[in-house]
């Protein structure tokens, strides 16, 4: 493999400058963010490696455990984050981080047993790159399907409350609220997985090609990664959108708007 | 009938109040004052605290769906879950027979709902609401303004189609309007909502 030195890598991240430039001479407002989110990047990048190299070495089950628990809990935040409409109280982050935690774990414990099989199942070298993954996507997905149903749950109250007052039951009168949640949220895995090999070659496969390893092994190993996404991603948005539901209504059949409130 | 032995919706309280099959009422107070949070809280489509009983039992032992089939609440907006109007029905036969009796042209029922005009959304969501009725022997009937887009002749044949329910004794009707000639027609009796309490009223 080619390891690229410091400078290269500064060099590399001059464009972004560029952009910082025009963003400022413009004043469009990315600057900031722009140059924030790289340094985060790097920062967070570089942590990481040093966590995996120490893990690596290790070879630790607990403390694999503790940064598996870590990505979960920022990614749970994430989702959350991007929420405009949110429940209130604890259940802001337990609907999208407990799904995330669920989707995730089914997942890349299924991977780990019974796919990859290394000894011991639980090596960081794979645990950690297979949650990453898994989580990223499944973020992504579960993001815009808890949007979806929060923002259409709020905008059809009256046709919710209406077929509740005809006697419809509360997952009768949200059916075609989830229907549209669960749609939108596999929108993005859906579109990944057709323009995979064809319009792009992700980012996994090109891990492996760079490093040297057989074009035909490369792509089992990220047919089988997407497979793993697309699960993680229909648990987790399921589970997410089903959650809200269930917390928005109540015993008694009734819509509870109440319990949700807009971040301005 | 349906007895209101204590009630407490968002503040709008009532007690030791009775609606009977048969019997038709007006709930009159002005806008604002929480005439449709009452009409929602007797169906429990709100969170309430009190005692509701239907035929003398308990609301709370009764499943919400089902207790809302027989105490039914119909609000003043249409709203449509599918685009089709036939998809919001279950027996056409039914309802092409009661579309005719309320000015409705048989034809509708093949219709988009975009294509209905406030008025006629308005009578198919009464009919929408009376199917639920169909198989049961008694019920009540909650309509939060029910011919506020019909004209005067076709708010008549809406009253003349619940007072053949009204006659036959079943169903009990409770009906918001800012038509005064209405609910001093179609009304027996009226209910009024004064600093919050909901209190019957002997007409004159």
């Amino acid at each position: 493999m080619i390891t690229i030195g410091y400078t290269e890598l500064a060099i590399g991240s001059l464009l972004l400058f560029m952009h910082a430039a025009v963003s400022l001479w413009y004043r469009t407002g990315v600057a900031v963010s722009l140059l924030v989110a790289a340094l985060r990047m790097v920062v967070q990048l570089a942590l990481m490696a040093y966590v995996l190299r120490y893990l690596f070495v290790t070879q630790a089950g607990f403390w694999t455990l503790i940064a598996a628990l870590v990505m979960i809990g920022f990614a749970g935040y994430e989702v959350t984050a991007r929420q405009k409409r949110r429940l209130r109280g604890v259940w802001t982050y337990g609907v999208g981080t407990g799904s995330l935690f669920i989707a995730a774990a089914i997942v890349t414990l299924f991977a780990l047993l019974v796919q990859i099989k290394a000894e011991p199942w639980y090596q960081a070298r794979y645990v950690i790159p297979l949650l990453g993954m898994v989580l990223g996507n499944t973020m992504t997905g579960m993001a815009v399907g808890l949007s979806h149903v929060m923002d259409v749950l709020y905008r059809e109250r009256d046709m919710i409350e209406g077929r509740l007052a005809l006697g419809h039951t509360k997952w009768q009168a949200t059916q075609t609220v989830v229907r549209s949640a669960l749609q939108t949220g596999m929108i993005g895995i859906v579109n990944s997985m057709s323009a995979s090999g064809l319009v792009f070659i992700p980012g996994m496969m090109t891990g492996q090609l760079m490093a040297g390893a057989d074009p035909v092994e490369a792509a089992k190993y990220q047919a089988l990664v997407m497979f793993l996404i697309a699960g993680g991603t229909a648990i987790g948005t399921t589970a997410a959108i089903f959650l809200s539901v269930w917390r928005l209504s109540d015993g008694r059949h009734r819509l509870r708007l109440d319990r949700l409130h807009l971040i301005k | 009938m349906l007895k209101i032995e204590k009630l407490d919706v968002l503040n709008i309280k009532a007690s030791r109040l009775c609606l009977a099959f048969g019997e038709c009422i007006a709930l009159c107070a002005p806008s604002g004052a929480g005439k449709s949070v009452f009409l929602k809280g007797l169906a429990d489509l709100l969170e309430n605290e009190g005692r509701l009983s239907l035929k003398g039992q308990d609301r709370d032992v009764i499943a919400a769906p089902t207790w809302r089939q027989q105490v039914t609440y119909v609000g003043p907006k249409a709203t449509w879950w599918d685009d089709e109007v036939k998809a919001h029905f279950q027996d056409l036969d039914w309802l092409v027979d009661m579309m005719g009796r309320v000015g409705l042209s048989s034809e509708t029922v093949n219709w988009p709902v975009s294509r209905l005009s406030s008025g006629e959304a308005q009578r198919l969501c009464l009919l929408r609401a009376l199917e639920v009725h169909k198989g049961n022997e008694v019920g009540i009937l909650l309509l939060d303004e029910p011919t506020s887009a019909l004209d005067d002749k076709h708010a008549r044949q809406v009253e003349a189609l619940l007072l053949d329910y009204l006659t036959t004794k079943r169903i009990g009707v409770l009906f918001v309007s800012h038509d005064e000639r209405q609910v001093s027609r179609f009304a027996q009796k009226i209910w009024r909502i004064e600093d919050g309490f909901v209190v019957e009223e002997v007409k004159p």
